[in-house]
């Protein structure tokens, strides 16, 4: 194998490796969002089914940060979908109101849901953090302002695992592709250098061939075709002139 | 015969490589097709399993209430409710606990309904508790939850999950695979070139040059080959054919030098004519040796590779750099933030114009590889650093670094084709320079776009620093010696203030700038690279969408420029490829006026990148032809040098003209109001081309 065809199939590993590279990280980052997605939506319906509650209890005239019955549906909510870490429930100061988990129920909302519950008005919000991040939904009152925020926590960590299940098998999937598409197209293209090769060893054949009507019958083949020609008609009439001379000189000394 | 034997190699090439790349595309989606229904169908069922368990709350306050579960009022509107809330939930059903449907949307098949009365699905009603497995049912992932009141089983309800819902994961991502697609075809076009093209061009060219020399009866010997060719067998026994009647010719001259020095008496009598035959043999053909000279097409095509990589790494960004400065906007007194939107865009352009002049001298004292190395090594710092931007006041800083860099390789590497190209290749040899520049163009926003999307902003400059340095390995290939410098080229200098003042009040050379060059730079900057990403974000697109729409301009340039280069041939096809050219792309914006949808952007960015593909090369050359006088009066390097460098102004003018149109009636607009202008733009030029002046006589350089 010569270096042009090590070099061709060097492209063929390359654009291949992109190709498929490229394929393979869009699928995985296909599935991420929509993995998130999924989940995201799931807590969201969540969210909005402690917030219809929520409605309920402030239309029958109570106050907001007064729900007796809260704390324990909030716990109910949590233990029915092993994915929420823990519910929080914030005012739109970022003071807490109520807590699934005790220890937060005296902490204040973290700044980064504060900021994006704030960006969000009152659309639902997220909000991603290294280890926990958390599903908002925003609590309107009659008049429709905002009043306050349910916030639902989920680990990354869960999530992070069940993608990287989905990416090794994504990568295994296009490493196999990759290999058999490599395979092919480096056969392809050196099929396609041999029909180059071909063309080269016809004209070899041509310019080593001793009989000047098999050398043109050989030529004919070739794409050089006319190249060839011209080239040999030069060539030969040089050689007929020299050998002419030649021939005169000698004739002429062994007169 | 070179260049078509060489193209049909090209293409049977790149063709069998991207039959296997759509092939291993086809593959891996369907591959991944089947990844997501086994990863996804258990997040689709829990999440539809959440939804139904708000559906089951209802159904059983509802029984608590007194009304029978067979005679529940309102269920149909909940399923009416949830359908479009959540779409690809597309079959409701509640049956009994015998699986009789009692309440139903949309009607319930035979193969569902067969399901709905199978035995594990009335199993379940003994596991009120546990979240249900989804079951593939015909076109439906069926997920079912028992309704269980106080121990006691009222039924099932049934929700059905579209399995279109995994095929339009696949199909959503076409738009990128088909990118990753066209992408991959000029990556293998740039592969193929860099990596065997030149190799196999620079052999080609040597067979067909060893074949004329044949035919042309040029048989010295001599001419030095540079390395080892591609198919140097066939060349060497081309060349071992001349050597021999080379041979021929020396062995007979020597005879002929022999028998003249023998006694007048021992002389052949043919020795005369045989000399006069020699005669006539060096007049038809050459024989001897022939002086050494080289070829410096080898070099030449070793700038492309670093080039289109280091043009690579600027044009990802192309996609979301307006986007990512709206994200670290910080309020600026006196400048509304549609205007500091622009600036980095603005001053990046601003220091390339600026910096040309000044880096092409730079280039001449350093030499081209060193300017290289230090503009894409400064390059990469400022893509490091604008990853890491607080604001957008130190990204302003970082960007100048990447402009100072843009500048210094882009000039070095202009330098660098003049240098080792003659005045008879010169043309040709820029066609490198263009093409790489090109092929950049096309795949930088589109990738720039998928990978923001998806890696983040941050993260895609990050690819770029690495792009930019992998450009410094590539630069450290060039050769470090300098071509011999050619008397028909001026050196490189800064335009004077004086040629820049009388250049300004020369009616024929402010007619192709003012009203050609740099309308088509205010309208490729203002409208493609600020205008149109944002417009296409704050429509709801993506910044992938928005590399795809800036890929149509880059793919609308490969394809037009050939051959608005084909067509420019007299001064008066020149300045209607100009005008008409201005015209088209000033269309591509009032194309909004009729619709603002992504369909809209698309046929405006088509129209944009055909016009400009037939302007712009027109442009350059109706300088010299327009300007005769001038370049007499003060060189063609002085007239040139101004009209780059009010041009590339246009570029820094363009994002803040933008800027300025959105400040006053939106993007929509804004897009209408430039494209508008430069419609106006082309049509003065037409009309004040209408009646060109005679030839100017330039005087020739000596």
């Amino acid at each position: 194998m010569d270096s042009t065809q090590r070099r061709m199939i060097a492209v063929a590993v390359a654009v291949c490796a992109f190709a498929v590279g490229m394929a393979g990280l869009l699928n995985f980052f296909k599935y991420r969002a929509t993995a998130r997605g999924l989940i995201e939506q799931r807590l969201s319906f969540s969210g909005r089914s402690i917030e219809n509650s929520i409605q309920s209890s402030l239309a029958l005239g109570l106050q907001f940060g007064d729900i007796a019955t809260l704390p324990a549906m909030l716990a109910r909510e949590r233990e029915g979908d092993d994915l929420i870490l823990g519910i929080d429930i914030f005012n739109v100061d970022g003071s807490p109101l109520y807590s699934t988990d005790p220890a937060r129920a005296t902490q204040p909302a973290p700044a980064a849901w504060h900021g994006a519950a704030r960006k969000a008005g009152d659309q639902d919000w997220v909000s991603h953090g290294d280890t926990e991040s958390a599903v908002g939904v925003a609590l309107q009152n009659s008049l429709g302002l905002t009043i306050g925020h349910i916030a639902l926590r989920y680990s990354e960590e869960r999530v992070r695992q069940s993608g990287q299940a989905v990416a090794r098998d994504l990568a295994l999937n296009s490493l196999l592709v990759f290999t058999v598409a490599s395979l092919l197209s480096s056969l392809a293209l050196l099929a396609v250098m041999r029909r180059l090769a071909r063309d080269m060893h016809t004209v070899e054949d041509v310019l080593r061939a001793d009989d000047p009507l098999r050398a043109e019958a050989a030529g004919r083949r070739s794409p050089f075709r006319d190249a060839l020609t011209r080239f040999g008609q030069t060539v030969r009439s040089a050689e007929a002139e020299l050998a002419d001379a030649r021939a005169q000189l000698r004739r002429g000394a062994g007169a | 015969m070179k260049t078509h034997y060489l193209r049909s190699i090209y293409l049977r090439l790149a063709g069998v490589v991207m039959l296997a790349v759509v092939l291993a595309l086809v593959a891996n989606a369907f591959l991944s097709h089947r990844s997501f229904e086994r990863a996804l169908s258990p997040e689709m069922a829990k999440k539809v399993a959440t939804v139904g368990a708000s559906v089951r709350t209802l159904v059983l306050r509802a029984v608590d209430n007194g009304i029978a579960f067979d005679a529940l009022y309102g269920v149909e509107e909940k399923f009416n409710e949830i359908d479009n809330e959540i779409p690809e939930v597309t079959y409701f059903s509640i049956t009994n606990t015998q699986g009789e449907v009692l309440y139903q949307r949309p009607s319930t098949s035979a193969e569902i309904g067969a399901h709905l009365k199978s035995a594990p699905v009335l199993a379940s009603l003994g596991r009120p508790d546990a979240v249900p497995a989804p079951v593939r049912v015909g076109k439906h992932y069926m997920v079912s939850l028992p309704i269980v009141r106080d121990g006691q089983a009222l039924g099932l309800l049934h929700l059905g999950v579209d399995v279109r819902f995994f095929d339009d994961l696949v199909l959503e991502m076409m738009y990128d695979v088909v990118v990753v697609l066209l992408v991959s075809l000029f990556f293998t076009l740039e592969l193929l070139h860099f990596m065997a093209g030149a190799r196999l061009e620079q052999a080609l060219g040597a067979l067909g040059e060893t074949f004329d020399r044949g035919a042309a009866g040029d048989f010295r010997s001599g001419l030095r080959r540079r390395g080892e060719l591609a198919f140097g067998s066939v060349i060497r026994l081309l060349d071992g054919t001349m050597a021999r009647v080379n041979a021929a010719h020396a062995a007979l001259v020597e005879e002929v030098e022999a028998a003249r020095r023998a006694p007048s008496h021992e002389r052949p009598p043919g020795l005369a004519a045989t000399q006069a035959r020699l005669q006539t043999l060096a007049a038809r053909f050459r024989f001897g040796r022939a002086s050494a000279t080289t070829s410096n097409e080898g070099e030449l095509a070793r700038v492309r590779a670093p080039l289109f990589v280091f043009i690579l790494a600027e044009e990802l960004t192309r996609s979301f750099l307006p986007g990512y400065v709206k994200e670290l906007l910080v309020p600026i007194p006196g400048l509304s933030p549609q205007i500091v939107v622009g600036l980095p865009i603005a001053l990046f352009m601003l220091i390339v114009a600026l910096g040309q002049p000044y880096f092409g001298v730079l280039a001449e004292r350093w030499g081209t590889r060193k300017t290289m190395l230090c503009g894409a090594a400064v390059a990469a710092a400022g893509f490091v650093a604008s990853a890491m931007a607080h604001s957008v006041l130190d990204l302003l800083l970082w960007r100048s670094l990447c402009a100072v860099g843009y500048a210094m390789v882009f000039v070095a590497a202009q330098a660098y084709v003049l240098e080792h190209s003659g005045a008879g290749n010169r043309a040709a040899s820029f066609s490198t320079f263009v093409g790489a520049i090109m092929v950049a163009t096309v795949c930088g926003p589109s990738i720039g776009g998928i990978l923001a999307d998806n890696l983040g902003v941050r993260w895609t400059f990050t690819v770029a620093a690495l792009l930019a340095l992998a450009s410094l390995a590539s630069i450290r290939q060039l050769p470090d010696r300098r071509a011999a410098p050619d008397a028909s080229r001026p050196a490189a200098r800064v335009p004077k203030l004086a040629e820049v003042g009388s250049l300004l009040g020369n009616r024929p050379f402010m007619i192709v700038t003012a009203l050609a060059a740099m309308p088509a730079k205010i309208l490729l900057t203002g409208l493609c690279f600020y205008l149109m990403p944002l417009y296409v974000t704050s429509t709801g697109g993506t910044q992938a969408m928005a590399g795809r729409v800036l890929m149509t301009y880059g793919v609308m340039v490969v394809l037009f420029s050939p051959l608005a280069a084909r067509w420019a041939t007299t001064r008066e096809r020149m300045e209607w490829l100009v005008g008409g050219g201005l015209l088209l792309s000033g269309m591509g914006g009032l194309l909004l006026l009729s619709g603002g949808d992504m369909l809209h952007v698309f046929g405006a960015m088509a129209l944009v990148g055909a016009g400009q593909s037939l302007s712009i090369s027109a442009q350059s050359a109706l300088v010299s032809e327009h300007c005769g006088k001038a370049i007499g009066e003060l060189g063609e390097g002085a007239v040139f040098g101004v009209y780059r460098l009010l041009e590339r102004l246009g570029n820094a003018i363009g994002p803040l003209l933008a800027a300025a149109l959105v400040m006053a009636w939106g993007y929509r607009t804004g897009f209408i109001a430039l494209g508008g202008f430069v419609c106006v733009c082309g049509l003065l030029f037409v009309m004040l081309t209408r009646h060109p002046q005679g030839p100017v006589p330039v005087p020739a350089r000596g």
